[in-house]
């Protein structure tokens, strides 16, 4: 078992055999994902154009009134998420910065996480950078945040005293009972999952996996879950967004 | 597989094609428990059921039992005097036998199933035959699923689609709870004239969604 601890930064996954998700899917999953007319992540997309319209809060104001066409305006910025943000200090994720902006610009009460609002929203920004590669970019005042990340990815943690690493590093590609497990790369949040049949954010996937290695898992927004996902984008620097994607 | 969890969906899509009341059966008939029987007897009456003409598509392993995509085709002439005029899908490992039940009617091609994103090629040449994609957003809450608290969480599914094609009916699919959420129905018929195709859902808890579109046909 030690030696197996250590070997788990030996087994990081070299640039060029990272694989989305989506790679790993069946012919019938990956099909209902690149048909928009199929894909039922694209509801949420609908609704959060709508969204993105309507006017909300004491300001009177809606997102377009601001940032206007997010088809120009978003373009790509799903990529660079979670991203650092001077006041605060630390880096936020989108549903993050999509509260931000209602509850001091709009002065609108903040989306709670995962409800349908948030996820429509963040589904419709998140679309505007389909295809575009990730890139997060790293400084002085990113890399603590990044570190930690990294740091919790590689720990053994819950009753099981499992590392993310050890499946999503070291067996990617095998199964875990009937299913494939994938390199956990987050391209396609929000995404829909057939499991939930439902949209769900990278947060809910992020506790569904740590509820399965049996540890307490963090709460939605916490500073761990945003450096989990900082480290998670990071990895997949390069690789294509696919929001609003589908998965198993 | 155990009948309280054993909920398995279908996103269902019929190609239509020959046989009066054609009948899917999931599995051989010897292996049929009473129920499904019951459930066939009941649409077929007396008739004799025969083997052959219909085509099951749907994957050997599914990545995920809560959302199977599903296509059935029916070797047909679909000529006014011969043609499909219902398909009925069923299953013996859920709680209820009943899938969807897919109703055809002249004009028609290809049918699939979809939430209120709406895709029908707006532009087209008479007598050709046009895919219709549909796609709603419901939860179709089976009826089955308990809480976490253990209470019952009540049915809430959509109980009928209707596509109309200038008032005339030309593709109805009744649901059951197998049916996934936020259901896509995928289907054709034939471009006769330019006009408006109406969809409607309607379902439990006076659910009731209209939606329209335009067709041009040259």
């Amino acid at each position: 078992m030690v030696a197996l601890a250590g070997a788990s930064f030996a087994g990081e996954i070299p640039q060029a055999e990272r694989r989305s998700g989506y790679e790993l899917m069946s012919r019938e999953t990956r099909a209902m994902q690149d048909d928009d007319t199929a894909n039922p992540g694209m509801l949420a997309v609908l609704e959060g154009s709508a969204l993105w319209a309507r006017k909300t809060g004491a300001g009177g104001r809606a997102c377009a009134d601001c940032h206007g066409d997010a088809r120009a305006s978003m373009k790509g910025v799903a990529a660079r998420y979670p991203a650092y943000d001077a006041t605060l200090k630390r880096p936020v994720n989108l549903e993050q910065r999509i509260n931000l902006c209602r509850t001091e610009r709009q002065q609108s009460p903040a989306l709670a996480y995962e409800s349908r609002e948030l996820l429509a929203l963040t589904a419709y920004v998140a679309r505007q950078a389909r295809g575009v590669p990730i890139d997060i970019p790293v400084d002085a005042r990113t890399q603590p945040f990044l570190d930690r990340g990294r740091a919790a990815f590689y720990r053994r943690q819950g009753q099981l005293n499992l590392a993310c690493s050890q499946c999503h590093d070291d067996n990617w590609g095998r199964r875990l009972a009937g299913n494939t497990i994938p390199q956990a790369h987050p391209t396609g949040y929000p995404v829909y999952r057939l499991e939930w049949q439902s949209l769900g954010s990278l947060q809910r996937r992020l506790r569904n996996c740590l509820v399965g290695i049996r540890a307490e898992p963090y709460e939605y927004g916490a500073p761990e879950m945003v450096e989990l996902e900082l480290f998670l984008m990071w990895r997949a620097r390069g690789m294509a967004i696919e929001t609003p994607g589908v998965r198993p | 597989m155990n009948r309280a969890t054993s909920r398995r969906e279908f996103l269902a899509g019929a190609a239509a094609g020959l046989g009066l009341g054609a009948v899917i059966a999931v599995t051989p008939a010897h292996a049929t428990p009473q129920e499904m029987q019951d459930a066939i007897r009941k649409v077929v009456g007396s008739a004799p059921v025969t083997k052959g003409r219909v085509k099951l598509e749907l994957p050997p392993l599914s990545e995920n039992g809560n959302t199977v995509p599903l296509t059935v085709s029916v070797e047909s002439a679909m000529t006014p005097a011969d043609h499909v005029r219902a398909i009925h899908v069923f299953t013996e490992l859920n709680p209820q036998p009943e899938v969807v039940t897919f109703r055809l009617r002249l004009p028609r091609g290809r049918v699939a199933v979809a939430n209120a994103l709406i895709n029908v090629p707006d532009r087209t040449r008479r007598g050709e035959i046009v895919e219709i994609k549909t796609l709603i957003s419901h939860p179709m809450e089976t009826g089955y699923r308990r809480s976490q608290l253990g209470a019952r969480i009540p049915r809430d599914i959509i109980r009928l689609f209707v596509c109309t094609y200038n008032g005339t009916e030309v593709f109805r699919a009744e649901l059951h709870p197998a049916i996934t959420a936020n259901p896509f129905f995928v289907f054709s018929t034939v471009a006769t004239e330019s006009g408006t195709l109406t969809f409607q859902w309607t379902g439990d808890n006076g659910f009731s969604v209209t939606e329209t579109a335009a067709i041009t046909v040259d």
